[in-house]
C-alpha cells in the first residue's frame, strides 16, 4: 500500500434486502486514511449499520467494491479474508448484547486469538491482560461473566475483544449512543487515546452530531442510502453545503 | 448465576418438595437396575389375591406375585423409559431445532418444519401401535414411538430461540471473526438455551412415563419386565372383584412421582427464568 | 405563598437482598408548584425511576420497600391512603407518562378504547360523554384527526404518536401533578420537540406541575423551570435551570455539564469525563456517595454525609461548592 492509498475505501457500494423495495445503501462512496476518524451521520435507518455489516462481512452487498488498503475484500480468497479480518473489528451499540452471556470474559478474550491463531496460551494470556490495561480494566474480570458488569465495563471489554487482533479500523456502530453521558466521554477519550498510541482509524456511526463533533476529523451525511456529503469536521460545522445536513445540524442544536 | 438458581430452587419448599419426591423415586430405580431391590417381581411367592400382610406388605396380585417388588420394579421401567427417551428426543429435537434456526427459511428450514408438522398431525397411539406391531415386539418399539414424535415439540421450541439469539450482536461479532455458522450455533447460541431445554426435558419425562402407562394398559407397551401401566392393566380385571391392591399400588406411586415431576419443573422454570433476560 | 401542587417529603427505596441492602432512594425531599416544569437529572441507576414510581405508590408489589413523611398533592398527603383511595386518587389527580410507551399501551385494545376507560372510571358518565371527552383529549395533543386515532390500535402508530396518545391518556381528567418518565428517549428529535410541546401547553392551559425525569440534560434545559440533580439515591443539587447551566455548584453537576458534547463551529477542547464509575447501590462509600470520584474532595466528604444546604444561589449538598 503506497504511501497516499487511503485505509479504507468504498466505491459505488449498493445493497438491498431481500424483502424491501428500497435500496438500503445506494451507491455509497467514501475512504478513510490510516489513524484518522470518519463520523458518520444520518437518521436511523438511513443505512449506516448495513454500510458497517458490509464492511465486516456480515452482508453481502449486491454491488460495489470495498478496499482496504488496496484490495477489494470482496474478492479476496477465505486465506486473505481472515487476514483481513483481523486488520478490521466492529464495536455494537448494545454492550450487554454483544457479549456471549454464558463465556467468561477470558473465553471471549481468547476466542479470536484462537481462531486466528495467533500466538501461543503464554503469549495470549499476556496479551489479553496488557489489552486489558488498555481499556481500563483490571485482570480480575477475566473470571467474571457479562452480566456482573456495569454497561460502561462491558462496552470496555467489547473494546478490548477488538482489540486483541491488534485492528487498524475500529467500527462503532452507536458504540456511545446507549451509555450515560459519563460513561460515554470516558469511552470517547479511550477511543482517542487508541487512535494517539497506536493508531487506529476509526469509522464512527452514530445519529448524534455532537458526539461526532468531538470526536471525527471527516464528516459524512448518509440520507435514505445516499451519500449527501462528505467534508471536514471543521468545514461542515462551520456552515454545511446540503440542505438535509442544514437540518439536521439545526435539530440537534 | 448457576448459584443464585440454585439458591432460589433452595427457597422454593414446594419444589424441594418435588426434587426430593423425584430422588428417593431414583434411588429406588437405581436400586433396581444394581439388583438390590425388587429382583422377584415375576416370582409367584404367596397365594393369590392375599391381602396386605407381613410377608407381602402390599399383598399378591392375581398371579400369586408380590405386588411390592412389581412396584419396585416398575419404578425402575418407569425412569428407564423416561430418560432413554427424554435424552433421545432431546439430543434429535434439539439439533433438528438449531439447524432449522440458524437456517430459517432456507431448505433446511421448509424441510424440518415440513417433517414436524406431518409427525404432529399422526394420532399418537395409532402411530405408537404401527411402530410396535411393523417391529414385532422387539422390546425398543415403544420408546422408538415415543421418541419419534416427541422430538418435534422440543425442536420448535429450539428453532425459535436460535432465530431470536441469532440477531443478537455477540452472535454478529463472533460471525464477523469469521467463525463457521454451526460453530457459532454451538459455541454462543445454543447454551443459551439451557435453561429452556432443562425445562422441557422434564416435561418430556413426565408425558414418557404417562404414555408408557398407556401404552401398557393397550399392551402395546413393555413387553419384558413390569410397569406400572401393566399393573394398572392387570387392575382393571381385579378391581370388580373387589380387589384393590395393584391399583392402589401403581396408581398411587404413578401419581406421586408425576406429582413430584410437576412441582420441580415449575419450581425449575422459576428459578432459571431470570437467567433467560440477561440472554 | 400557595399550596405545591406536589410535595415530596423525605421520601426513602431501598431492597433488601442476600448481596445486602441496596438504598435505591435515600431520603429526599422536592416540591413542585402548579404550572411549573421540575427536571430530575440523574445517570442509570442514581433512582429517578424509582423516586417516580414511588411517588406513585407502584412499588407496593414489586417487594422494592418504600416510606416517606408524606406525599401530598395539593396539601393531601396519598402516602397515608388505603389502597382503594389511592386507586381513585391516580389517574385523576397524578399521572404518569413512560419511556418506551408501545410498552405501556395495552396492544389489543384500540386506543379510544383505552381513553375512554380511564374517562369513564374517573369522570364517569355515559358512554357518549366519554367518547367525546376522550376525542378533546386526542385534539388537544394535536392529531387532526382523533377519531382515526381513536379507532386505531397501538401497533398502528409511531413511537411518537404512541407517546402523545399516552399524553393524552395520562391528562384526560386534568391531573395537577403528571411526572414523566423519559418521555423522549425513545423518540428521534424532531419528535422530542412535540412531545415537550405538549408538556408546555399543560403546564400554561391546566396548570399542571410536571415532573420530567430524564438523564438528558439537553431535554430538562429547554422544558424546565428548576432542575434537580440526582446521584446514588441522594440529591445533589437544586437550582433553576438558568442558574444550573450557566454555573454549577456542585463538582458532579459540572462535571456532568462538561461531560456533553457540544456542536461548535470550532475545533472542540479535548474531551472531560468524570473519572471512576458509578459505585453499585448495595456498596456505597460512606460520606458523600460523591466523593471518591472528586477532584475537590476533602477527608471530611469521606466521612459525613453534607445536606442539601443553600449555597451560592443554590441548593447544594457539598462541603465545597464551586462558586
Amino acid at each position: 500500500m503506497s504511501a497516499g492509498t487511503p485505509l479504507l475505501e468504498l466505491r459505488k457500494l449498493s445493497l438491498r434486502f431481500k424483502q424491501q423495495q428500497q435500496v438500503a445503501v445506494d451507491r455509497v462512496s467514501f475512504s478513510i486514511n490510516a489513524g484518522s476518524t470518519l463520523g458518520l451521520a444520518g437518521a436511523s435507518g438511513a443505512g449506516k449499520s448495513s454500510i458497517a455489516r458490509a464492511i465486516m462481512g456480515l452482508i453481502k452487498p449486491d454491488s460495489g467494491e470495498i478496499f482496504f488498503k488496496g484490495e477489494d475484500i470482496l474478492q479476496m480468497n477465505s486465506r486473505q479474508l481472515a487476514a483481513t479480518r483481523q486488520r478490521i473489528q466492529i464495536i455494537f451499540q448494545n454492550p450487554t448484547a454483544s457479549l456471549s452471556p454464558r463465556r467468561s470474559i477470558e473465553q471471549t478474550l481468547l476466542e479470536p486469538l484462537k481462531h486466528f491463531a495467533i500466538g501461543d496460551d503464554n503469549s495470549r494470556q499476556e496479551k489479553i491482560r496488557r489489552i486489558l490495561t488498555t481499556v481500563g480494566l483490571d485482570a480480575d474480570v477475566l473470571q467474571r461473566y457479562p452480566h456482573q458488569f456495569s454497561s460502561g465495563q462491558q462496552q470496555r471489554i467489547a473494546v478490548a475483544r477488538a482489540l486483541v487482533t491488534d485492528p487498524e479500523l475500529l467500527i462503532a456502530d452507536e458504540a456511545v449512543s446507549a451509555l450515560d453521558v459519563s460513561v460515554q466521554a470516558q469511552i470517547l477519550q479511550l477511543f482517542q487515546n487508541l487512535q494517539k498510541e497506536r493508531g487506529i482509524a476509526f469509522l464512527f456511526i452514530s445519529h448524534d452530531l455532537a458526539v461526532i463533533r468531538q470526536i471525527a476529523h471527516q464528516v459524512a451525511i448518509i440520507y435514505r442510502g445516499q451519500l449527501l456529503e462528505h467534508t471536514s469536521a471543521d468545514s461542515f460545522f462551520g456552515g454545511p453545503e446540503h440542505a438535509y445536513s442544514k437540518s439536521l445540524l439545526d435539530s440537534a442544536a | 448465576m448457576r448459584q443464585n438458581a440454585w439458591g432460589r430452587l433452595k427457597s422454593d419448599r414446594y419444589g424441594m418438595g418435588g426434587l426430593i419426591i423425584v430422588a428417593v423415586f431414583a434411588a429406588i430405580a437405581v436400586c433396581v437396575w444394581s439388583g438390590l431391590l425388587g429382583q422377584s417381581w415375576s416370582e409367584v411367592s404367596g397365594e393369590r389375591w392375599e391381602s396386605a400382610g407381613l410377608a407381602h406388605w402390599f399383598g399378591t396380585n392375581l398371579l400369586g406375585q408380590d405386588i411390592l417388588q412389581r412396584t419396585l420394579f416398575g419404578t425402575a421401567t418407569a425412569f428407564e423409559v423416561g430418560l432413554i427417551v427424554t435424552i433421545m428426543s432431546t439430543i434429535l429435537g434439539t439439533t433438528m431445532g438449531a439447524l432449522a434456526g440458524w437456517y430459517s427459511h432456507g431448505w433446511p428450514d421448509e424441510i424440518i418444519l415440513w417433517l414436524t408438522g406431518v409427525l404432529d398431525s399422526i394420532p399418537f397411539y395409532l402411530f405408537a401401535a404401527a411402530i410396535a406391531f411393523a417391529l414385532q415386539g422387539k422390546p425398543w418399539a415403544m420408546h422408538l414411538a415415543m421418541i419419534i414424535t416427541f422430538w418435534t415439540t422440543t425442536a420448535r421450541i429450539i428453532r425459535g430461540e436460535v432465530m431470536r439469539l441469532k440477531q443478537r450482536e455477540y452472535v454478529e461479532a463472533a460471525r464477523a471473526i469469521g467463525l463457521p455458522g454451526l460453530t457459532t450455533v454451538f459455541r454462543h447460541v445454543l447454551p443459551n438455551t439451557y435453561h429452556i431445554l432443562l425445562v422441557q426435558a422434564t416435561i418430556v419425562f413426565v408425558a414418557a412415563i404417562n404414555t408408557e402407562v398407556i401404552l401398557s394398559f393397550l399392551g402395546l407397551g413393555i413387553q419384558d419386565g413390569v410397569s406400572w401401566g401393566l399393573m394398572l392393566a392387570e387392575s382393571s380385571l381385579e378391581v370388580l372383584s373387589g380387589h384393590f391392591g395393584n391399583f392402589i399400588a401403581a396408581g398411587t406411586s404413578l401419581f406421586v412421582l408425576l406429582m413430584g415431576f410437576n412441582l420441580l419443573a415449575d419450581a425449575l422454570q422459576d428459578a432459571l427464568d431470570t437467567r433467560g433476560t440477561s440472554a | 405563598m400557595s399550596t405545591p401542587a406536589l410535595e415530596v417529603k423525605d421520601l426513602s427505596v431501598w431492597t433488601e437482598t442476600d448481596a445486602g441492602r441496596s438504598q435505591l432512594v435515600d431520603g429526599i425531599s422536592l416540591s413542585i408548584n402548579a404550572g411549573a416544569a421540575t427536571g430530575l437529572v440523574g445517570e442509570s441507576g442514581c433512582g429517578k425511576s424509582m423516586t417516580a414510581l414511588a411517588i406513585m405508590g407502584l412499588l407496593e408489589t414489586s417487594g422494592i420497600k418504600a416510606k416517606s413523611a408524606g406525599i401530598l398533592i395539593n396539601g393531601t398527603d396519598i402516602s397515608a391512603l388505603t389502597r382503594v383511595q389511592k386507586r381513585k386518587v391516580l389517574g385523576r389527580d397524578i399521572a404518569m407518562i413512560f419511556q418506551q410507551p408501545g410498552n405501556a399501551l395495552d396492544p389489543v385494545f384500540t386506543l379510544g378504547q383505552q381513553i375512554s376507560a380511564v374517562c369513564r372510571r374517573h369522570l364517569g358518565g355515559n358512554k357518549k360523554h366519554s367518547r367525546q371527552t376522550m376525542l378533546a383529549a386526542l385534539e388537544a395533543v394535536g392529531f387532526e384527526h382523533p377519531e382515526e386515532i381513536a379507532a386505531s390500535y397501538p401497533f398502528q402508530l409511531s413511537g411518537g404518536m404512541q407517546q402523545l396518545a399516552m399524553i393524552a391518556m395520562a391528562t384526560v381528567c386534568k391531573p395537577a401533578v403528571l411526572i414523566a418518565d423519559e418521555p423522549t428517549t425513545a423518540l428521534d428529535s424532531m419528535t422530542r420537540g412535540l412531545i415537550l410541546q405538549q408538556l408546555k401547553r399543560l403546564q400554561s392551559q391546566n396548570q399542571t406541575a410536571i415532573l420530567l425525569i430524564s438523564h438528558d440534560l439537553n431535554v430538562v434545559r429547554h422544558s424546565c423551570n428548576d432542575v434537580i440533580v440526582m446521584y446514588c439515591g441522594r440529591l445533589l443539587e437544586k437550582a433553576d435551570c438558568k442558574s444550573l447551566f450557566s454555573g454549577p455548584r456542585h463538582p458532579y453537576s459540572a462535571g456532568l455539564l462538561s461531560c456533553i458534547p457540544k456542536i461548535l463551529a470550532t475545533r472542540p477542547p479535548p474531551i472531560s469525563a468524570i473519572p471512576g464509575q458509578v459505585p453499585a447501590a448495595n456498596d456505597l462509600p460512606p460520606g458523600c456517595h460523591f466523593a471518591p470520584r472528586c477532584s475537590r474532595a476533602e477527608p471530611q466528604c469521606l466521612q459525613s454525609v453534607p445536606g442539601l444546604e443553600p449555597k451560592h444561589g443554590a441548593q447544594v449538598a457539598c462541603f465545597r461548592p464551586l462558586s
